[in-house]
């Protein structure tokens, strides 16, 4: 039930990052470190639509949530970074567990609604609370001596991020990879596939699903620790719906149904973007032409050009 | 917390008058060509997204200003090259746009971004690369506590100081009782405030203020809840085309002044009867008439803009505050470059120390409406504010709250550090 | 029970003892499938109680029910795609993992050993519902709630299905089996009752209730309608 294609290609795909990374100099570094810490989101977003059966339109709120717990953790604790990145993916996973708790009583497509409603809010309420998020204009990172284990780290779109973020992200998928063989994924998956069915089985499916929420709040929440040490500036655009948007069409570019999809979904997209901006401002028109062709001859993603029926199919 | 001093104003205007002779000398030297490597000058511009409107009007003026430039020697002898890039006007794409020009095309000096977030995003990584970023954001808090950095320049106005020199004309000239319809987004709440301050300086007071929700799909039912009556209304939103429309069909028929800058969001003239009694706060009138510049004719027709203000090519009203800003910050670099002796992009250290000794900078072809000063404290200039209205399908200068009126204090010192 | 201003289900009340095997028959619309819904925790029923060995258990949650030991399976085959059917069994035993050889067992007894490492999607129709049984069974429930187990099913496959119901099932603990098939009532059922527009329309022996002209009549006016 462990999908070895998929753990070795999320692994292969971020190992060339890192291997990469000293040929393609400062800038394209950069580029890939921010790639890195959106693939947390591309994740977070699979894990919720795939393995909570929540269509959620908010992860980029939660990302988000994240990032801003970043920062104002740098603020309150200064510049350790593994106790930044625990306060972004614990304020992850809360606000994850806040709209699970209120999404789970709604029907499917309501959820989804639900999620608009939620990421719309959490937009608005940002930008109405300019002291605490900086609003339009964002909030710094503050300036701190960040270290990591001990060691003195360089924060910002440079290769140190881009290794720490990889081998973050690395760890997770391993992680997630080694838990998806266990009776408790199994489960998951029964929830997923017909959640009144795992209920007479005796399961708690609504606890399935919101636990699953919470770890992919908790994903997204991480992410956007990353995202913020990466950029050091946090705005409102973060959390805002069409950064979730984002999140959904790289998921869907990688194979919206295996998680370890998402960081190719967003290497293909954002890296089409990156260079195609360099010849026209038409780059979204381009994108979305793109995604059309995804959509109609890979309806699922670059994972799912795999033999149908391997034993590797799905997790 | 140091403002400029009125003797400090009066010094730098006698030096501007020494200065003025500078460029003269300049352009005719350099009218003989240019040689030698090109200056690059990046620009980081919103050319598509939310705000390619204004982003439209900076493109404009830095390509044509830079060919003008070209075509009148240059920079200190070399030709000047420009690079633009597009922010999509999006924080992200701003930041990797802003790196790409810094690390890959190497350039010399930056012309930043309008959007708030994105330039205050961007400085800190120009600061850390050491080039010189102009940034053309219109929010206070760029230059303020936090935010302002020493490889930071701002060329252009802000909301604190477009409040301060226009209020206090307002309020005299349309009523002490206000009211104010904002976004409710920092922009919006940071106008609201300064204009709150300017009305009370003035004698005048601002009643309820009435938030707009960031993507409120209707406007009308904030709009209803304005205070009928005010003398007149107050309103930095985005959609101020919008707002003009419903107010005036909702039978508010006060005086409207539309926040800093808002004649770049969009054409007047697309108001048509319903414009009559708006109100702007611009660096720069519409109609050439109104300047009496002979500078600012130069620059219209190099941009192709004729004497009513519009532009030949695209039909539309010129957004004349973004390319007074785009035109001030060219003439900051090429006024610092020639008298710090500038050569290599190691040297723009000392270009900035020098930069933080001149407090004015003389009308000039690229500072066609008059002396600017710069306060060296947070890099912040201040100019003529010019108060438009429209009337009868037109607008034209109103008053101009000069540069000193738009003079508020300043948040750090970066001459210190 | 009812949805909105209908009413699914109006004063049915069932007592099935330990041992029992108890058929619900009825027309389409009848309410039978409600009513299995209503037990197993599905709906709640508007007014009324579920009881299970004399507990109230009208306000548990399915899952909790299920942990209780009631067990039930659906009209409609409800397997898990891309799983093996020896999966499904670890499924249906939660936490009681440790009885690997009951389930080694149960699939003997079930004819399903050889498949015991295929994915289910990969089994016959009839294989499938017979894993359904198996997976209601492995946990030894008290009671048991069968929809419609022999739904799609071929003649063979019925048979199958009918043996063991009666072998695994009869005398050992409370079964409800909604059923469409006249001879599996027949053959496996103690009583039967009949269910026709919300209401019980008749009860009894399988025999008695089936000759019963009204009973004959709500069939024959069902079948007349369609």
């Amino acid at each position: 039930m462990r999908d070895r294609v998929g753990i070795v290609t999320a692994l292969g795909v971020l190992t060339v990052l890192c291997a990469i990374a000293p040929l393609v100099g400062e800038f394209w570094s950069g580029v890939l470190a921010r790639c890195v810490s959106w693939m947390f989101l591309a994740i977070s977003f699979s894990l919720a639509y795939s393995y909570a059966n929540i269509p959620s339109v908010a992860q980029a709120t939660v990302f988000g949530a994240g990032a801003y717990a970043a920062v104002w953790a740098t603020s309150l604790v200064g510049g350790n970074m593994i106790l930044i990145m625990t306060a972004g993916a614990a304020a992850g996973a809360l606000i994850a567990l806040v709209f699970g708790a209120l999404l789970l009583k709604m029907s499917h497509s309501g959820a989804a609604i639900g999620t608009i409603i939620s990421a719309v809010t959490f937009s608005m309420l940002g930008n109405a609370a300019v002291a605490y998020t900086g609003g339009t204009d964002g909030l710094p990172m503050p300036a701190q001596a960040f270290h990591l284990l001990g060691m003195p780290f360089a924060v910002g779109p440079n290769i140190g991020m881009l290794l720490l973020g990889s081998a973050v992200l690395a760890a997770l998928l391993v992680a997630f990879w080694l838990f998806s063989g266990t009776r408790t994924w199994r489960v998951v998956r029964a929830v997923q596939q017909n959640a009144m069915r795992a209920q007479v089985l005796g399961y708690n499916a609504a606890g399935y699903r919101l636990a699953v929420f919470a770890v992919s709040g908790c994903v997204a929440g991480l992410g956007g620790a990353l995202y913020a040490l990466i950029s050091r500036h946090v705005a409102i655009e973060v959390v805002s719906l069409s950064m979730s948007l984002k999140s959904i069409l790289w998921a869907a570019v990688g194979g919206v149904t295996s998680i370890y999809g998402g960081p190719i979904g967003v290497l293909a997209v954002q890296l089409a973007s990156e260079l195609l901006l360099r010849w026209t401002v038409r780059v979204d028109l381009i994108i979305g032409l793109m995604l059309i062709a995804v959509a109609l001859w890979m309806p699922r993603g670059v994972m799912g050009l795999r033999r149908p029926r391997s034993s590797q199919q799905s997790q | 917390m140091k403002r400029i001093s009125r003797r400090i104003v009066l010094l730098g205007s006698a030096a501007a008058a020494t200065a003025s002779l500078v460029p003269t000398a300049v352009t005719r030297v350099l009218a003989q060509g240019t040689s030698g490597d090109p200056i690059v000058i990046g620009h980081q511009c919103e050319l598509t997204g939310w705000d390619s409107a204004t982003g439209f009007w900076r493109d404009k003026a830095a390509t044509g200003l830079v060919d003008w430039l070209n075509a009148n020697g240059g920079i200190a002898g070399r030709p000047v090259k420009l690079v633009t890039v597009d922010t999509k006007s999006d924080v992200d794409t701003g930041v990797n746009q802003l790196r790409h020009l810094l690390i890959q095309e190497k350039v010399d000096f930056v012309i930043g971004a309008e959007i708030s977030s994105i330039a205050l995003a961007s400085n800190t990584i120009a600061n850390e690369n050491r080039t010189l970023y102009m940034t053309m954001s219109s929010s206070e808090a760029t230059t303020g506590k936090g935010a302002a950095v020493p490889y930071q320049f701002r060329m252009t106005t802000n909301s604190a100081a477009t409040a301060a020199g226009a209020a206090q004309k307002y309020v005299e000239s349309i009523g002490k009782r206000w009211a104010t319809f904002f976004a409710d987004i920092k922009w919006g709440q940071s106008e609201r405030d300064w204009w709150q301050k300017g009305v009370a300086a003035a004698g005048g007071e601002v009643g309820r203020a009435i938030a707009l929700p960031v993507d409120a799909p209707d406007l009308l039912p904030f709009i209803a809840q304005i205070d009928r009556s005010a003398d007149g209304i107050f309103i930095p939103v985005l959609n101020a085309l919008q707002a003009i429309q419903l107010l005036r069909s909702s039978g508010y028929d006060q005086q409207v002044v539309l926040a800093g800058l808002s004649f770049s969001l969009f054409d007047y003239r697309e108001l048509g009867a319903m414009g009559d009694g708006v109100f702007g706060i611009e660096t720069a009138p519409v109609a050439l008439k109104d300047s009496a510049s002979g500078e600012m004719a130069e620059i219209y027709k190099a941009l192709g803009i004729d004497d009513e203000g519009i532009h030949t090519a695209s039909g539309k009203a010129a957004g004349t505050s973004m390319i007074m800003g785009i035109a001030q910050s060219l003439g900051f670099v090429k006024a610092n470059v020639e008298a710090s002796g500038w050569k290599v992009k190691d040297d723009t250290a000392a270009l900035i120390r020098h930069a933080e000794t001149v407090e004015t900078y003389a009308r000039g072809p690229l500072f066609p409406l008059g002396n600017v000063i710069v306060r060296p404290q947070d890099h912040q200039a201040f100019m003529d504010i010019y108060l438009l209205k429209i009337a009868s399908g037109t607008v034209g200068k109103y008053a101009v709250a000069p540069k000193e009126s738009t003079i508020y204090p300043a948040e750090v010192d970066l001459t210190k550090g | 029970m009812s949805f909105g201003a209908f009413r699914a289900l109006n004063d049915v009340s069932l007592d099935v003892g330990h041992g029992e095997i108890r058929a619900i028959i009825g027309p389409n619309g009848a309410g039978k499938t409600t009513f299995v819904n209503i037990v197993s925790g599905i709906f709640k029923p508007t007014s009324g109680r579920v009881t299970l060995e004399g507990r109230d258990i009208t306000t548990l949650s399915p899952q909790r029910r299920a942990r209780l030991g009631l067990a039930r399976t659906f009209q409609i085959t409800s397997l898990f795609k891309g799983m093996t059917v020896s999966e499904h069994l670890q499924l249906a035993v939660r936490d009681a993992d440790a009885d690997g050889e009951t389930r080694r067992e149960l699939l003997e007894q079930m004819g399903l050993a050889t498949f015991a490492d295929r994915e289910v999607d990969t089994l016959s129709h009839g294989d499938q519902r017979i894993l359904e049984m198996a997976m209601a069974m492995v946990l030894k429930p008290k009671f048991l709630l069968l929809d419609e187990p022999t739904a799609g099913m071929s003649i063979a496959e019925t048979d199958r299905m009918i043996r063991l119901i009666i072998e695994r099932l009869r005398g050992r603990i409370g079964v409800i089996i909604i059923e469409h098939d006249m001879n599996v009532v027949t053959q496996t059922s103690d009583k039967v009752t009949v269910l026709a527009a919300g209401a019980v329309a008749a009860s009894g022996l399988p025999q008695d209730v089936l000759r019963d002209p009204h009973v004959k009549e709500i069939y024959l006016g069902s079948a007349a309608n369609h």
